[in-house]
């Protein structure tokens, strides 16, 4: 016998080698959930995302005190406040002290008269002096007198504090001994923005563990804080515990199903040769996947990488049909040229049907499917060209698990339960009237649903914006942003008296536009003038009248002061609300207006757009993010019908025949059809998840579905294909049975998916198949 | 200049000050006493404590003087002031303008009658004054050892004639006053003047007619 040529054992040693070391020190997993979401199509959509990954919001760390006393809570929260604000680690750290306030009010103050809403020219006329100081006396009467006498020269028409009036407007939550508490008092509550952004999830995490170790030592440093517990909620906390979880799963789930799948192969074979050898494909294909995608996109998806590795998994068919066939009467070479076409044209159709997730538009699913041809393929080629090398000359395996092929050979009696199934599976499909779709793009979360819950009353709890209903500015210029959402104050205070909404946050409500201001430095009279004004208010009122010079020389002294903009309150904690709700993107400015406890959404879109505003949009984010889901699913069911279609057109390529492809897709096309029903019977919605794992399944059942309808020269051959095929199959279902009892819904959705799916593809390509020997088997040539 | 605190400080000074009024109308509880303390000569902040605690209060009509460098002449304010246990503290303005003002709990509610408004704030979100108030209700329930975690605490003369002098231990609040000096007579409190930082200064005092 000629002895194999070594070349491709070298050419695959000197690139494995290559692969692993670029595997094992340039690979970057990232695990952000955002990551796998597509750009988007429309302005609002791209908005959305960029707010998801960027924004604020993203940034956002919701922090709840429970256990022990009021007291104690209140002085922890203050601690704890404290310290988060020296560590330097949070562009804001608030927990209802007013401390900011007080840290520039000098700056208000002498800002009142641009700030203040109720600046007219009528205001400063002799009446409206007078009543104006006629309160200034009674408020001598009242207990408040001392705190007024303090500005009462100044400020004698109150200017200031109604400009705190008018920003206490957006709603803040109780406070107990100056701190944020909860309304049913259980929890003291902070909100605290980080510096890094949202997504740079490794600053986030090191970030998280550093506020942990903060937190245990504030509790250690007194008997008191013991008992106390420390949550914490918000989208960055909630990613970096995402990646954790799918860390961790993704773990033990591939020790798990490889631990299985080792011990099966071995049990079975009895081998640790065959073993081994049936590891090189897959391993060979894993590495090169990995290596693939890294140098395309520069970094793997967690949940690709976990995903795709079981999935290559598969590929350990490759050999255990190359084992099964070989016998001391059938050499290695033999065996292999026999089963290499009909392995070949399913690897290449399995392939046409990945293809279609590169067009998908999500960075997760295009990577799985480069991830899935680049392994698949080399692992087929590896199977080809270097097992044979590997193997010695007399390598035989030994026949397993003979006693279940009689059954799968039986199967084509039972032929007509085929349509049976089908025809039940679309009977029910049709009459269900549950959603089909997964449209939520949050029941996709690793998050357990009591931490989302939880997350909600927080957000209600502190006034947070909820995520929800936002509504967009557009303009050319910081200016037209400002005025335009200066239109719109009166417009949403109608809207709450209304009851359509309880509350919104607008960046008007705090930095006038300069025309407003300009209106309210033009309202402010003459020296002359005012102290003429002044001179009628006073009388019969005991103030003495040179004490409200101050009050005159501010008037004065306001009509030349340099008119607030954005950059005025740069670096202080109004600063970072004014930027959160006002900014520049692609040359645009955009003012957000977030809003709170929307009861009446139909109601709020008529009202805005009587508005005829251009510029203006509202955005229900939950409605746009399901919108952008839905989107890309009917995307993605557009591309596998490419897809399908392309599987069809190579088969009937490779087969020559119409007929035996029709044999060969059937069973697969019924598989198809009964997994998604089976998973609409057991409450799952669809998502783009399952439909890759659909294409798996299509990728499985055309390699049984060939195997099995391959021309037999013997009872003997066609039974050792069973052999090797019912392996295949309990492999299979081993692997992503273990996937399906994972919690992460994601991982949970393949599992069950691609289990139920190998599993009905061996059966109903085994009944599909023509009874022994008749028309239209066929063989390949290599 | 910190305006939040002074306010919260100041309002919370004057509402003690509200309440402390109406202690001045306990009602005469020597005869509880025993005869062993009546006919001791010292004269205690215990026994005080003790005396207050142990009082009834009704409404009883006041007089306010407030004299001011911003005002040509004293300000002089007629009203009524009243307590009711655990909670209710009212301060009621009849001239020169007609107010009131009601802490009840947590809450207080300020009525201006001339322009006919009605606000109500939570004293929650005022620490500073929250604790006087409570500080306050303490001294009213004879509650010493709260009282004194705020003022420095001074009682001199007799039982019969006594001065309570209140210095206040936190520098915020030293900020705006720099003593409150309560005059009584047994478990009656007949004025209270407060004395600001600035200069400016107010006498209260506890008038006798009834209404």
């Amino acid at each position: 016998m000629k002895t194999p040529s070594r070349i491709p054992l070298i050419i695959w040693v000197i690139l494995l080698g290559l692969a692993s070391w670029f595997v094992l020190n340039m690979t970057r997993v990232e695990a952000e959930l955002s990551l796998l979401l597509p750009a988007g199509n429309t302005p609002t959509q791209q908005l959305l995302v960029d707010q998801l990954r960027h924004g604020p919001t993203s940034r956002l760390i919701l922090i709840g005190l429970q256990g022990e006393d009021l007291d104690t809570r209140a002085q922890a929260s203050r601690k704890l406040a404290a310290w988060m604000r020296e560590s330097g680690d949070f562009v804001q750290v608030s927990n209802g002290d007013t401390q900011w306030l007080t840290d520039q009010q000098d700056f208000l103050f002498q800002y009142r008269f641009l700030l203040s809403p109720s600046i007219t020219a009528s205001g400063f006329t002799a009446p409206a002096l007078h009543k104006a100081l006629v309160n200034r006396l009674k408020d001598l009467t009242s207990p408040l007198s001392p705190f007024v006498k303090k500005n009462l020269s100044r400020d004698p028409t109150g200017e200031f504090t109604k400009i705190l009036a008018h920003w206490s407007l957006s709603s803040s939550p109780k406070t107990f001994r100056g701190v944020w508490v909860s309304a049913n008092k259980q929890w003291a509550l902070l909100a605290a923005e980080t510096k890094v952004a949202g997504f740079d999830l490794d600053a986030q995490e090191d970030l998280h563990n550093r506020l942990q170790v903060g937190w245990n030592q504030l509790i250690e440093s007194s008997e008191n804080f013991h008992a106390l517990h420390m949550v914490r909620t918000g989208p960055a906390i909630f990613a970096v515990q995402s990646r954790q979880q799918i860390k961790a799963e993704a773990q033990w789930l591939a020790v798990g199903a490889t631990t299985l799948v080792i011990l099966f192969i071995y049990f079975l074979y009895r081998s640790w040769r065959v073993l081994v050898l049936c590891l090189i494909p897959v391993a060979s294909g894993v590495v090169t996947g990995i290596a693939c995608v890294n140098l395309l996109f520069g970094y793997i998806h967690g949940v690709t990488l976990a995903f795709g590795v079981t999935l290559i998994g598969v590929a350990a068919d490759y050999p255990i049909h190359f084992f099964t066939h070989v016998t001391p009467a059938v050499p290695a070479r033999t065996a292999l040229t026999s089963i290499w076409p009909i392995m070949r044209l399913g690897v290449v159709t399995t392939a046409i049907g990945y293809s279609a997730l590169l067009f998908s538009g999500f960075p997760g699913l295009t990577q799985l499917g480069i991830f899935a041809i680049v392994g698949l393929s080399t692992a087929a080629v590896v199977t080809r060209w270097v097992l044979p090398i590997l193997l010695s000359v007399n390598f035989s395996a030994r026949p397993v698990l003979g006693q279940l092929v009689p059954f799968i050979r039986w199967l084509p009696r039972v032929k007509y339960l085929l349509p049976v199934f089908v025809l039940l599976a679309g009977v029910f499909l049709a009459w269900s009237d549950q959603p089909f779709w997964e449209q939520q793009l949050a029941n996709l979360s690793p998050i357990a649903a009591e931490n989302r819950t939880l997350d909600q009353e927080l957000r209600l709890e502190l006034g947070a914006p909820d995520v929800r209903d936002l509504l967009i500015i557009e303009a050319s210029t910081e200016e037209e942003a400002l005025r335009q959402s200066e239109t719109l104050i009166p417009v949403f205070n109608q809207f709450v008296t209304q009851g359509i909404l309880t509350g919104y946050d607008i960046v008007a409500r705090y930095l006038p536009s300069l025309k407003t201001q300009e209106e309210r430095r033009a309202a402010l009279p003459e020296g002359v003038k005012l102290k003429e004004a002044l001179k009628q208010a006073l009388v019969g009122l005991p103030f003495r009248h040179n004490i409200f010079e101050p009050f005159i020389q501010t008037v004065e002294t306001t009509k030349v002061l340099d008119p607030l903009t954005k950059s005025s309150f740069r670096g202080t904690a109004m600063g970072v609300k004014i930027e959160s709700l006002l900014f520049m993107r692609d040359q645009q400015w955009i003012a957000l207006v977030p809003l709170r406890g929307v009861k009446d959404r139909e109601g709020l879109i008529k009202g805005i757009g009587d508005q005829n505003l251009e510029g203006l949009y509202y955005l229900d984010l939950r409605e746009e993010s399901n919108n952008l889901v839905k989107g890309y699913q009917k995307e993605m069911v557009k591309l596998l019908g490419w897809g399908g279609l392309f599987i069809l057109m190579s088969l009937f390529l490779g087969l020559q025949s119409f007929a035996r492809t029709l044999r060969v897709m059937i069973p697969v096309i019924c598989g198809v059809l009964v997994v998604a029903a089976f998973l609409h019977l057991i409450g799952q919605r669809l998502s783009l998840f399952h439909l890759a794992s659909l294409l798996l399944v299509v990728g499985i059942g055309l390699d049984y579905s060939l195997f099995l309808n391959r021309r037999h020269d013997s009872p003997e051959e066609h039974n050792r294909t069973v052999q090797a095929l019912i392996i295949c199959s309990i492999t299979t279902v081993l692997v992503f049975g273990i996937l399906a009892f994972s919690e992460f819904p994601v991982l949970q959705a393949i599992g069950t998916t691609a289990a139920l799916g190998s599993l009905l593809s061996l059966l109903f390509a085994a009944m599909a198949v023509s009874q022994d020997g008749a028309e239209p088997s066929y063989s390949l040539d290599g | 200049m910190k305006l939040f605190k002074c306010f919260r400080f100041v309002l919370g000074v004057q509402l003690v000050l509200v309440g402390m009024g109406s202690v001045l109308d306990a009602q005469d509880v020597v005869r509880d006493l025993s005869p062993a303390i009546q006919q001791r000569e010292s004269w205690t902040l215990e026994q005080f404590a003790d005396l207050i605690g142990k009082a009834t209060f009704h409404q009883v009509p006041y007089e306010e003087t407030h004299v001011s460098q911003i005002l040509t002449e004293p300000l002089l304010s007629k009203g009524t002031l009243s307590f009711t246990r655990p909670s209710r503290l009212e301060k009621h303005v009849f001239s020169p303008y007609e107010e009131r003002y009601v802490i009840e709990g947590n809450s207080l509610v300020w009525e201006d009658k001339v322009n006919g408004t009605i606000k109500e704030l939570s004293l929650e979100d005022y620490p500073i004054f929250l604790s006087f108030v409570e500080g306050f209700r303490a001294v009213l329930a004879g509650d010493l050892p709260t009282l004194k975690n705020w003022f420095a605490l001074d009682l001199s003369g007799s039982k019969n004639n006594w001065i309570l002098t209140l210095t206040p231990r936190e520098d915020e609040i030293r900020q705006f006053v720099t003593v409150i000096r309560f005059t009584g007579k047994v478990a009656k409190i007949s004025g209270i003047e407060i004395q600001e930082t600035s200069g400016d200064h107010s006498i209260l005092t506890i008038t006798t007619e009834r209404k």
